[in-house]
């Protein structure tokens, strides 16, 4: 029986000195200039490239166990990244889509986080709503990185994330328009 | 694993000690609250877990921290080898079944997460299985057993993992320093299970 566990084994057995940041990313500017540089091929990614430049948005790029985008203010985008990932992997670009969509969101009165004495309903449904539009744009930015730009590996990473079928959805609907 | 929240004053001081080397909306004072947990096999050495309410879903970081020195726990072995360096490490018979099960958690390798199956019940993805294979996992499963080899040096781990989709009942060698090496045993299940945790 082959060993499933000897990459496991030899990732544990690695000695390596602790990281000297304790929480952001040892290649935070790479990541940053190399997802700039995909969004700028992108017409949508220049929207939201043009957006952080006008408004001063800080990006941050976190260590992480998980790969996500997360935007607790209006200013601020975070994108946490495993520490052993590539700076140039497509779902840093595709994480990054989210993160700056939602911080554009927070500027959008139709789409801000509502206060949550407003009502929970209301709360609820407008988070459904934030995380629809923020998968709507990582589904167009990613198909015109894809497909247009001819850079399929942005495809591939976005089904394995699990979501390929919206990129048949999407263009499907180009095409019928 | 037993969490409980500290109190506000110690959590600022450690949300102000985060802000200062990211960035203050990170985890603020208003929305975001501290928890912690004390491993039965470190001396000296806390769980910290940082949690900011302010999305949906909420953000956290976890830290294995003294209270000077923080090492965010990132999915790598390098925090925890780190910690255990400095002597904090205390394992035996009682507690190495306890630290082998957050060493693996905190640990991401090549194929995903990988669970040690302590308690049937709270598995992540027990839900996500089909019925048949439910019972078929029960009926196999055994509780993880621990003992010290004093002829070798290390504790020996009888133990079902899931990683990669598969099930396999392993055995794992931890030595003082709390290295682990995992040799597989059996499949339980030849087939793959189908789970997919990852989401965008």
């Amino acid at each position: 029986m082959k060993n499933p566990f000897e990459s496991l084994n030899n990732l544990i057995k690695i000695e390596k000195p602790p990281e000297k940041r304790m929480i952001r990313h040892s290649k935070e500017r790479e990541i940053i200039d190399t997802a700039l540089a995909n969004l700028s091929e992108s017409a949508l990614g220049q929207e939201l490239v043009q957006f952080i430049t006008e408004n001063n948005i800080k990006i941050t790029v976190l260590r992480g166990r998980d790969n996500r985008d997360y935007t607790p203010s209006k200013d601020s985008v975070f994108i946490s990244v495993a520490e052993d990932m590539d700076a140039d992997d497509p779902e840093i670009t595709i994480h990054l889509v989210a993160a700056i969509r939602e911080s554009m969101q927070e500027h959008d009165p139709m789409l801000r986080t509502p206060s949550l004495d407003q009502g929970e309903a209301i709360y609820v449904h407008r988070m459904g709503q934030k995380d629809d539009d923020k998968l709507i744009w990582q589904t167009k930015v990613t198909y015109e990185l894809g497909k247009l730009a001819k850079k399929s590996e942005f495809i591939d990473s976005f089904t394995l994330m699990g979501y390929h079928s919206l990129i048949d959805v999407y263009e499907k609907e180009l095409n019928e328009n | 694993m037993n969490w409980q929240k500290i109190d506000r004053q110690q959590s600022h001081d450690i949300l102000n000690h985060i802000a200062k080397v990211s960035d203050p909306h990170l985890f603020s004072l208003q929305s975001s609250e501290t928890s912690f947990f004390s491993p039965p096999f470190y001396k000296d050495y806390f769980v910290y877990r940082v949690t900011n309410f302010a999305t949906l879903p909420s953000f956290s970081l976890d830290f294995l921290s003294n209270g000077e020195s923080y090492y965010l726990l990132d999915g790598s072995p390098t925090p925890i080898n780190t910690v255990n360096k400095s002597g904090a490490l205390h394992l035996s018979e009682a507690n190495v079944i306890a630290y082998t099960e957050f060493y693996l958690s905190n640990i991401r390798g090549d194929d995903g997460d990988i669970y040690m199956i302590n308690d049937m019940e709270s598995l992540p993805f027990i839900d996500s299985l089909g019925a048949d294979q439910q019972l078929n996992l029960k009926q196999n499963h055994e509780s993880p057993v621990a003992k010290w080899d004093a002829e070798r040096g290390h504790y020996t781990i009888h133990a079902d993992l899931f990683y990669g989709g598969t099930l396999i009942k392993s055995v794992i060698y931890v030595d003082t320093y709390g290295i682990l090496e995992i040799q597989p045993r059996e499949m339980i299940m030849n087939s793959k299970i189908d789970f997919q945790g990852k989401t965008a």
